[in-house]
């Protein structure tokens, strides 16, 4: 036996050349079995490129890639994971429309994914092994920052990887949350696994690490043990230099009172209340607790952000922090902890995003003067050291630091009265740091004063003249002077949250109901509920609503709306849309008439099926084809088959004409206890598709891939075959609609399908389903269409003008839309406290 | 300032009494010029009660130019008979002033019976809700149903079992599909091939049997249009050979009904031809987008056949001092005929014979050669049809579904 460990993961000669950077210049990078090996480098390093490489979800130009002993011959995120690598993404890569369960079992290789049945049980399970105290039935669209992120640890971790990689992992987690985290890494290890821990935190590094590797500037620069560098010393290899102390002079403790410039009193919102402070000119001040105390959301609210009640005073003057646009009026300016949601527009350039607060600077009126901005913008681009192609280069190109510089520059160009600065420093690596501080600091020195929220209680120390810590919305403990000390910020965070478990468990109740109504299934029970309403007070009005003859014709009329409508939901849960439905169940009509004529003998009846179905299958594929490969927009592919095939229509059968046989119609139309066979296959396939919507690969697959399709690709999802399976499926259905159509017509009619378009779109988003993908219900679309039919029904039967017709489905959308974006948009916390570990 | 507004507003308000009150004398003018001509004419559908006097007698000996001449109306409604029934009446489209005087003249008739109850629904020209609709009327337990239906053939299976459950189905103004007798019981409406040969006939004749003349129809292939213009091209041939139809014997430039298009199809007809004598239209509507496309080559206008609507006899006088060879004869755009399909299906729930002609050849209503002058009512609206004879009142009530 060899006792030199063996490696699990070897790069080999990596190169690779964006248009205009090389951001890997032959990089070879090894990590052996039971270690930690950090990688540390500034932002833009190359870090993310290599440990894309490694993932297999970037292809390099040259260079091998060696996972486990496996060379990965043809690099894809699905090879990489078979091998035995699980990445954990800096921006998380969970699938919001998905539940926790759902995201970890997706996570899974096939062969060891648990059947989604037990999916929860098995989370839960799972979740308890590792310590993260996640509900794994909550959704991931309504989850925290800091708790993706910890789902996202979780299911890379419950893949058992010969390699985790963790990029950044600690940057929205709490000291305590930190120390779950490390233990658990030294467990993995401890099995024989290896772990690449990329991070700009070097205690952390240092504390963590077997062995450290440096990247600057796309080239390795060494690798060492841990144990033999110093901070300094990691520190100079990163930027290339020795650079001064970290932060900056506080504000002299000689220098008397500051003038007050910022007053908070008995302000109050929905996570914070009584909160009181004052901030001088010349100060900065810090905001901390354990994440999800309120100290965020009270920065939000001065910001205009959320919303609050109680007085907040700058510079002596009341200040309205009603929204966003006041605050900003009043002088407060907002730095956004999230770069990407709410604070960068990444496909503008560098120059947009900058002067976008100070637009008033940079223009004469309503004409921006280009120079001006150029100049005041070139000048932010040197005083920040934003390393960027150009000012015209769009910020989303950028490495994460410098996209943080940016909102820096737009922040600190606005002169602001109060900066409020929310995380100034995640994921930005040690050079920019400095950077950030030094102007923070140099906001304050200038004047204006500043308050910070940052989950870095050593960030907090080096900073901050005073800092509050908030517990359970309110401020605990204040510290100032020598006593702002990491340990006494943490120290007085931990200390004061036994009571929060308490309180999660009262909210249970309450969250049950409101994450049931923001659920898929809700829709379908509130469809259910209408669909009765109007069947009693129809009934009321008129006995003969209720009919078997009235009955069996609403079913039969509204099977053929169910078929089409479960087509469209396909391609909408993949966050597409397909608009040629309509023309292609005209179509499929005008085929029949050709084959199932009056006398039409068996064979024609097969040769016919056998078109009709193929003419569904080009249909689906060539929709699918657009929209996978030509990357047209699912609107634009469809509008044109739309067309193409409503002139192939008119082309066929320019006039309604071929009447088809009576045979034909009359065993499409058949019933089975007075209700029409359709009618039952509808529901049958309703229930069977729900069911594998849920519970199986297929339907986990297509939820992922419309829920977004890059972190399903990364996840191993097969995108393509998902996405254009979903065309030829919503196709072939459509073929079932239009087979229960030509019952109803009885005709060749080149445009007797059209309308189904927009009423399968309406059943489809009534039933529940997003029309940007993700999430839907087959059941619901079957009750969407049922209902439509039955309004449609009810209308003569009612004695109403036909305008109710478009009137009632009008104000159900509205209702529909209006409501299920409401109750999702609620944000339920899914986080369990982290309790006193 | 405030006082100043109000007294301004008053003038206004003034004002607008004073155009009001032009407006009504001048359509009172009007309509007084408008009957008196066509009371004196031979078979013009105009003044009704005079027209009505004539043809008192039972409704079943009526022919079809008695019927047009009182607008299809009679003072008889043995018709009706007297046992209870429910009556559906329904418009696969039904959302246009077309639809609103087929409203009228059906229901209008149907509520001469004290015994007959009606429902009344528009399809809005959607295919499945007009389906849905006639399904529910059966579901509702109606004897009868008149319908248009706008759809044609898609609607037969609809039809079928319609008639199966024991309605009785009258179909008028579209052609039904399926088959008569079996499908349904009775189709009404106008002959189209006889639409042509009264075009022709008028168009030999303002054009003294010599010259060119173009001939625009609906959708291509429909076979309203085809059927129109096998009528012009016999009505030619047998009477008028040295009048040459420029567009073709068998097939025709379409319009698709709609003004915009014909516009369109006018304007690259008189940029081919550079002379043209005379235009037949088969639709009113159309015939005004045409209108518009001579205006704007700058071209004369010409004689024109077409179907009547009140806007282009406003047009017509408005043009006529500036063109002096424009002239304009029309056909019915025969809502009348729904007052007949109205009485065949009473009658036949009611087990009572109705012999009434179920198919009209009709003449022209209006023809500015033939004393007959296009009729035009400003303060009406554009598509008002005057040779419905239909009360503003019973527009009024009678035009809408509810």
């Amino acid at each position: 036996m060899s006792t030199t460990p063996r490696a699990v993961l070897r790069l080999t000669d990596v190169e690779k050349t964006y248009p205009g950077v090389r951001a890997l210049k032959r990089v070879s990078f090894e990590v052996r079995e039971g270690e930690v090996h950090a990688l540390v480098g500034e932002n833009g390093a190359g870090k993310s490129t290599l440990m894309a490489v490694a993932a297999g979800s970037t292809v390099p130009d040259s260079g091998t890639v060696e996972i486990d002993g496996t060379v990965l011959e043809d690099p894809t995120p699905a090879a990489a994971q078979a091998a035995g690598l699980a990445v954990v993404y800096q921006h998380t890569s969970v699938l919001d429309d998905l539940t926790v369960a759902e995201n970890m079992a997706f996570g899974m290789p096939p062969q060891r994914r648990p059947s989604l049945g037990r999916a929860r049980a098995w989370a839960a399970e799972k979740l308890a092994a590792i310590d993260i105290e996640l509900d794994p039935g909550a959704r991931v669209g309504e989850l925290g920052v800091a708790e993706r992120h910890l789902l996202e640890i979780a299911k890379a971790v419950v893949r058992e990887p010969r390699v985790l990689v963790l990029d950044e992992p600690t940057e929205s987690l709490t000291a305590a949350e930190t120390e779950v985290l490390f233990a658990r890494i030294q467990k993995i290890v401890a099995t024989g696994a290896a772990v690449v821990y990329i991070s700009h935190r070097l205690p952390e590094v240092k504390r963590i690490a077997t062995r450290l590797s440096v990247l600057r500037d796309g080239e390795m620069r060494g690798t060492f043990d841990a144990a033999e560098v110093s901070e300094d010393q990691i520190l100079q290899l990163i930027v290339g230099r020795s650079i001064e102390r970290a932060f900056p002079d506080k504000r002299p403790a000689d220098a008397g009172p500051a003038a007050p410039l910022l007053e908070l009193r008995d302000f109050s919102g929905d996570r914070f209340h009584d909160v009181a402070l004052t901030v001088g000119a010349g100060e900065i001040v810090g905001l901390a607790g354990v994440e999800g105390n309120g100290q965020r959301d009270a920065l939000r609210a001065l910001a205009g952000i959320e919303s609050a009640r109680g007085s907040v005073t700058v510079g002596g003057r009341g200040a309205s922090v009603r929204d966003p646009r006041s605050a900003q009026a009043a002088g407060i300016v907002y730095l956004p902890g999230d770069r990407h949601e709410e604070g960068l527009f990444l496909d503008l350039s560098v120059r947009e995003n900058t002067s976008l607060l100070s637009l008033g600077k940079v223009a004469s009126g309503p004409v921006v003067r280009t120079a001006r901005e150029r100049a005041t913008v070139a000048e932010q681009i040197r005083e920040l050291t934003i390393k960027t192609p150009s000012e015209d280069t769009p910020v989303g190109s950028l490495s994460g630091g410098n996209q943080q510089k940016v909102l820096f520059a737009r922040s600190t160009l606005k002169e602001p009265t109060v900066l409020l600065a929310d995380e100034p420093t995640r994921g930005v690596d040690a050079g920019a740091r400095v950077e950030i501080y030094r102007v923070m600091r140099a906001v304050a020195d200038g004047g204006s004063c500043v308050v910070v929220v940052s989950s870095d209680a050593l960030e907090l120390q080096g900073l901050c003249d005073r800092v509050h810590v908030f517990s359970r919305g309110q401020i605990v403990r204040t510290l100032e002077g020598d006593d702002v000390t990491e340990e006494q910020i943490t120290g007085a965070a931990l200390t004061a949250t036994s009571e929060r478990r308490t309180l999660a468990e009262r909210a249970r109740g309450a969250l049950r109901l409101r994450r049931f109504a923001a659920g898929d299934r809700a829709p379908a029970l509130v469809l259910a509920l209408l669909f009765i309403l109007l069947a009693i007070y129809t009934t009321g009005r008129n006995e003969f609503f209720f009919s078997e003859r009235s009955v069996s014709s609403m079913l039969l009329l509204a099977s053929a709306l169910a078929f089409i409508a479960f087509g469209q939901l396909l391609v909408l849960l993949t966050a597409g849309i397909d608009l040629s439905v309509g023309p292609l169940a005209g179509l499929v009509v005008v085929v029949l008439s050709f084959f199932f004529g009056i006398g039409s003998t068996g064979g024609e009846w097969m040769l016919g099926i056998v078109v009709v179905i193929a003419v569904a299958v080009a249909v689906g594929l060539t929709n699918g084809m657009l929209v996978r490969f030509v990357k047209l927009s699912p609107v634009l592919a469809t509008l044109a088959t739309y067309i193409v095939l409503q002139g192939v229509s008119l082309l066929l059968r320019p006039q309604p004409d071929g009447s088809l046989s009576p045979d034909f119609t009359d065993f499409l139309t058949q019933r089975v206890g007075g209700v029409p066979l359709a009618f039952v296959i509808a529901v049958v396939l309703a229930i069977g598709a729900e069911i594998a919507l849920l519970r199986s690969r297929w339907g986990l697959q297509l939820r992922a891939v419309g829920s977004d399709e890059t972190r399903a690709h990364r996840m191993g999802a097969r995108v393509g075959v998902t996405v254009i399976g979903a065309y030829v499926g919503c196709a072939l259905l459509t073929l079932l609609g239009g087979l229960m159509l030509s019952a109803q017509i009885g005709i060749g009619d080149p445009s007797a399908g059209i309308n189904y378009t927009l009423t399968s779109i309406t059943a489809v988003v009534l039933g529940g389903a997003s029309i940007f993908g993700g999430r839907g219900s087959f059941v619901g679309a079957l009750l969407g269409a049922l209902l439509l039919q039955e309004i449609a029904t009810a209308t003569p039967f009612l004695g109403l003008d036909q305008s109710w017709q478009y009137f009632l489905p009008g104000i159900l959308i509205l209702f529909a839309a209006g409501a299920y974006s409401r109750a999702r948009g609620v944000k339920t916390s899914a986080l369990a406290a982290p309790g006193g570990a | 300032m405030g006082l100043e507004l109000k007294a301004a507003v008053r003038r206004l308000r003034g004002l607008l009494a004073v155009v009001a009150a032009c407006a009504l004398a001048l359509t009172v003018a009007a309509c007084g010029d408008s009957s008196s001509s066509s009371s004196g004419s031979t078979s013009g559908g105009g003044d009704s009660t005079a027209a009505a006097d004539t043809t008192a007698a039972a409704p079943a000996a009526a022919s079809t130019e008695e019927l047009e001449a009182t607008a299809g109306k009679s003072e008889d409604t043995s018709w009706c008979g007297d046992r209870p029934i429910t009556v559906g009446v329904h418009d696969g489209f039904g959302i246009n002033a077309w639809s609103q005087a087929s409203y009228a003249t059906v229901r209008s008739e149907l509520a001469k019976c004290d015994n007959v109850r009606q429902i009344v629904a528009a399809g809005g020209g959607d295919l499945q809700k007009t389906i849905s609709d006639i399904n529910g009327m059966v579901a509702q337990g109606i004897d009868a149903l008149v319908v248009v239906p706008g759809f044609g053939p898609a609607q037969a299976p609809a039809f079928k079992a319609a008639t199966q459950a024991g309605v009785r189905v009258v179909a008028w103004a579209s052609e039904p599909g399926g088959t008569r007798g079996t499908d349904y019981l009775d189709y009404v409406d106008w002959d189209t091939k006889a639409n042509g040969a009264a075009w022709a006939r008028w168009m030999g004749e303002t054009l003294r049997g010599r010259g060119n003349v173009v001939f625009l129809g609906g959708p291509a292939g429909t076979p309203v249009s085809q059927n129109e213009l096998e009528g012009v091209v016999e009505e030619f041939s047998a009477n008028y050979p040295d009048i040459r139809l420029l567009t073709g014997d068998k097939d025709y430039p379409a319009t698709n009904w709609d003004p915009a298009q014909a516009q369109r199809t006018m304007a690259a007809l008189l940029a081919k031809y550079p002379e043209i004598d005379g235009a037949i239209i088969d639709y009113g509507a159309s015939t005004e987008g045409a209108l518009r496309a001579f205006q704007q080559a700058n071209r004369r206008l010409i004689p024109i056949a077409t179907t009547e609507a009140n806007n282009l006899a406003c047009q017509f006088r408005r043009l006529k001092t500036s063109n002096p060879d424009f002239e304009l004869a029309t056909i019915s755009s025969r809502n009348w005929l729904g007052r007949i399909a109205a009485r065949k299906a009473v009658a036949s729930a009611e087990g009572i014979e109705n012999g009434e002609p179920s198919l009209f050849a009709l003449g022209l209503t209006e023809d500015s050669l033939g004393g007959r002058d296009p009729r035009c009512d400003p303060a009406s609206p554009p598509d008002t049809y005057f040779s419905n004879d239909l009360s503003e009142a019973d527009l009024e009530q009678f035009g809408k579904t509810d």
